[in-house]
C-alpha cells in the first residue's frame, strides 16, 4: 500500500520524504500503537497495575505473567501499559504547553525587536543556563512531587529552546515583503503575528515538539527515576526502574522492561522527527 | 581577542544574576518555614515562639523580600551558602568535596564519548552508505535515546556481574570510574558521531583531500591530520553544547553507581528534605555550566577567528 502510494509519486513531496524514511515510518507506528495502548489500557492489560500479589513475588516471565512480576507481585505488561500513560501525558503536556509559551515569546521577541528582544533573550539565556534536568530537579524540590509539578517543571525549563527557534523565522520572517505588505494594508501586529509569522513557523516548531516529547518523556523518566516525579503506587517506568534496582542481581526482568519501554518510546519520537526534519528541511539545526 | 574575551565575560553577568535570582526564588517556593525545618531536624518539640522568632530575625527572613535576596547574594559572594540540616555542615564543605569527583567522571566521560564519536563519524563518513555507516547512525540515535541510569544497571550487570571485569560501585580506585564513565560516554558519544560524519562527508570531497591523496600521503595521516582538523569545528560546537547534558547525567549515573559526586549528594538531600544542599548544589552546578560554555566560546573563537568577528555583530546588533 506504500509503496505504491511511493511509487505513483502522488503524495505531497513532504509525505512522500517521510514514507521514504524507514526510521520515521517504524517511529510513527511505534507512536500510534504506543498512543492506542494508552488510550485502550483498561481492555488490553491483563491485570489490574496496582493489585499486589505477593506469592508471584519477583516471578520470572511466563505465559500468565509475559513480562513477569515485580517485588510485590504485579504483572510488569500491565504495569508497562499503564505506565505509558503517564509517559505520554508528560511528554505531549509539557511540550504543548512549552511550545505556545516558546513559539509567543519568540515570535514576539523577533517581530518587535529591540527593548522587548533584548529583554525575552536574556531570560532565554538564564533559562538555558542551568543544564536542563538539573534545574527540574530544583523545581521539582521546591514544589514537591506530583504529576502536574513534573509538568510544570519540565516545562520552565524546555520552552526557551522554542523561543530560540521561533525568533529566528519571526526575524527572517518580519524581512519578507509580503509582511511589508500586510502592513501597508494595515494589518496590525497581532494579526501579523498570529496570521503569518507563527503560521509561516511551524516546520520547524513541528519538528522541536516531535524531538522534544522524546526528551520530556526521558526527563519524566529521570525524574522518576531519582524518586522526584509521579507518586508510587501509579506505575511510571522511571519510578519502576528506580525499584528494580533493588532485584538487579535475582530478577532482572524488573528492571530491564521498563528501561526498554522507555528506550524505545523516546528512539520512536526521535526517529520520527528525525524524518520530520530531513523531509521538511534538512537545513533545519535542531 | 582580549577585546572579545572581555566582551564575552561582560555578557555573562546577566546569566548569573538569573541563576541565584531562579535559585532564590525556587528557595522562596519550597513549602514549609526553614526555621521550623532547621530547628524541627530530629526534635518532636520545635522550639518555643521566641526560639523561632530569635531564628527568623538572625537568618534575615523578617526582612522584604527584596533585602533577603541581596543578602542571599552577599552570603553567596562569601561562599556561604547556608549549614546542612543533616549533619550541620557548611553546604560549600559539602559541595566542595563532591564536585572534584563529579568533575573527574565528566572529564573521563567526556574522552569516552569523544573518543567513539569520532571514531566511528569518520569511519561513517569514509564508508558512506555502508552497512557500518547504516548502523553507526542508527546507532547515533539510540545512544541519544538512552535512559542513561538504566544503561548504568545494564552495564553493571555486564560487566560488574556477569564478566566480573570491574568493581560494581563505589568509588576509589581508577577501576571504580570505568563502568560510570562508559556508560556516560556511551549516551553522549551518539550526537558527537552523527555530526563528525557529517563535517567529514563536506571536508573529504573538498580539492585539497585529493591533492594529498594524489601526493601518496597515507590514508591514516589524510583522514587525521588533514580532515579531521578541517571538519574540527562543528565537532568542538558539539562538543561544548554536551557538557550541559553530561553534567546532568553524572546526576543519575551517580545514584545508580554510589559514585560520591554533586548528583549524589544531591539526590540524597532531596530524599532527606536537605534544602541548602539541594540549593546550593543546583546553584553551583548551573555556575560550573556558565563558566564551562564560557571557557568553550573563548575557546572556539581562537580555533576560528571569523567567530569573535560574527559574535561581536551579533553583540552590537
Amino acid at each position: 500500500m506504500i509503496s505504491r502510494l511511493v511509487k505513483k509519486k502522488e503524495l505531497p513531496p513532504v509525505v512522500y520524504m517521510l514514507l521514504k524514511n524507514k526510521g520515521a515510518i517504524f517511529g510513527l507506528i511505534f507512536i500510534v500503537i504506543l498512543v492506542a495502548t494508552a488510550i485502550f489500557a483498561d481492555f488490553i492489560a491483563p491485570y489490574d497495575p496496582v493489585a499486589q500479589n505477593i506469592p508471584k513475588k519477583l516471578a520470572p516471565p511466563s505465559f500468565s505473567n509475559i513480562l513477569g512480576c515485580d517485588e510485590l507481585g504485579r504483572d510488569v505488561l500491565s504495569r508497562l501499559i499503564y505506565g505509558s500513560r503517564i509517559s505520554l501525558i508528560v511528554g505531549s503536556s509539557v511540550v504543548a504547553i512549552s511550545a505556545i509559551i516558546g513559539s509567543l515569546l519568540g515570535s514576539v521577541a523577533g517581530y518587535y525587536g529591540g527593548g522587548v528582544d533584548m529583554i525575552i533573550m536574556r531570560l532565554v539565556d538564564i533559562f538555558i543556563s542551568f543544564p536542563g534536568l538539573i534545574l527540574a530537579i530544583g523545581i521539582m524540590a521546591a514544589l514537591g512531587q506530583s504529576i502536574l509539578n513534573v509538568i510544570i517543571a519540565l516545562s520552565l525549563v524546555n520552552w526557551p529552546a522554542f523561543a530560540r527557534v521561533v525568533r529566528a523565522e519571526a526575524l527572517r520572517i518580519s524581512q519578507l515583503e509580503y509582511i511589508q505588505a500586510a502592513k501597508v494594508m494595515g494589518a496590525s501586529n497581532r494579526h501579523i503575528i498570529f496570521s503569518h509569522i507563527i503560521p509561516n513557523s511551524l516546520p520547524p516548531i513541528l519538528v522541536l515538539v516531535t524531538l522534544n516529547i522524546g526528551w520530556a518523556i526521558l526527563a519524566e523518566a529521570s525524574l522518576s527515576f531519582l524518586g522526584l516525579g509521579v507518586n508510587p503506587p501509579e506505575p511510571s517506568w522511571g519510578s519502576m526502574v528506580a525499584v528494580g534496582r533493588f532485584y538487579l542481581l535475582q530478577a532482572q526482568h524488573v528492571i530491564i522492561f521498563p528501561g526498554l519501554a522507555i528506550f524505545i518510546t523516546v528512539l520512536a519520537f526521535n526517529l520520527f522527527g528525525d524524518g520530520l526534519r530531513d523531509a521538511l528541511d534538512p537545513q533545519l539545526q535542531l | 581577542m582580549l577585546g572579545y574575551i572581555f566582551r564575552r565575560f561582560i555578557l555573562v553577568i546577566p546569566s548569573i544574576i538569573g541563576v541565584t535570582l531562579i535559585a532564590f526564588a525556587i528557595m522562596k517556593a519550597t513549602p514549609g518555614d526553614p526555621v521550623l525545618v532547621m530547628l524541627g531536624a530530629g526534635y518532636a518539640e520545635p522550639g518555643s515562639p521566641e526560639t523561632i522568632a530569635l531564628q527568623r530575625t538572625k537568618l534575615g527572613l523578617d526582612q522584604p523580600v527584596y533585602l533577603q535576596y541581596f543578602s542571599f547574594l552577599w552570603r553567596l559572594l562569601r561562599g556561604d551558602l547556608g549549614q546542612s540540616i543533616y549533619s550541620g555542615r557548611p553546604v560549600i564543605a559539602e559541595i566542595g568535596e563532591a564536585l572534584p569527583k563529579t568533575i573527574l567522571l565528566t572529564i573521563t566521560s567526556m574522552g569516552i564519548a569523544i573518543a567513539i564519536g569520532i571514531i566511528a563519524g569518520i569511519f561513517a563518513a569514509i564508508k558512506q552508505y555502508s552497512v557500518f555507516d547504516n548502523l553507526s547512525m542508527i546507532g547515533s540515535i539510540a545512544a541519544a535515546s538512552l535512559p542513561s541510569f538504566w544503561l548504568g544497571f545494564i552495564i553493571m550487570l555486564v560487566f560488574g556481574y556477569y564478566l566480573n571485569l570491574f568493581p560494581l560501585s563505589g568509588y576509589g580506585t581508577p577501576a571504580h570510574l570505568v563502568l560510570p564513565s562508559l556508560t556516560l560516554g556511551i549516551a553522549g558519544s551518539g550526537l558527537i558521531a552523527r555530526i563528525t560524519r557529517s563535517s567529514m562527508l563536506e571536508v573529504i570531497r573538498k580539492d585539497f583531500i585529493r591533492a594529498t591523496q594524489a601526493k601518496g600521503v597515507p590514508e591514516l595521516k589524510i583522514l587525521f591530520r588533514h580532515a579531521l582538523r578541517n571538519a574540527a569545528i562543528p565537532i568542538v560546537t558539539v562538543v561544548g553544547n554536551s557538557f550541559g547534558n553530561l553534567i546532568a547525567g553524572t546526576f543519575l549515573v551517580e545514584v545508580v553507581f554510589a559514585w560520591p559526586g554533586m548528583g549524589r549528594l544531591a539526590v540524597q538531600a532531596v530524599s532527606q528534605r536537605n534544602y541548602p544542599i539541594v540549593y546550593g548544589s543546583v546553584l553551583v552546578v548551573a555556575l560550573l555550566f556558565i563558566v564551562i560554555n564560557l571557557v568553550v566560546d573563548i575557546l572556539y573563537a581562537y580555533i576560528d577567528p571569523r567567530i569573535q568577528f560574527a559574535r561581536r555583530q551579533e553583540i552590537s546588533k
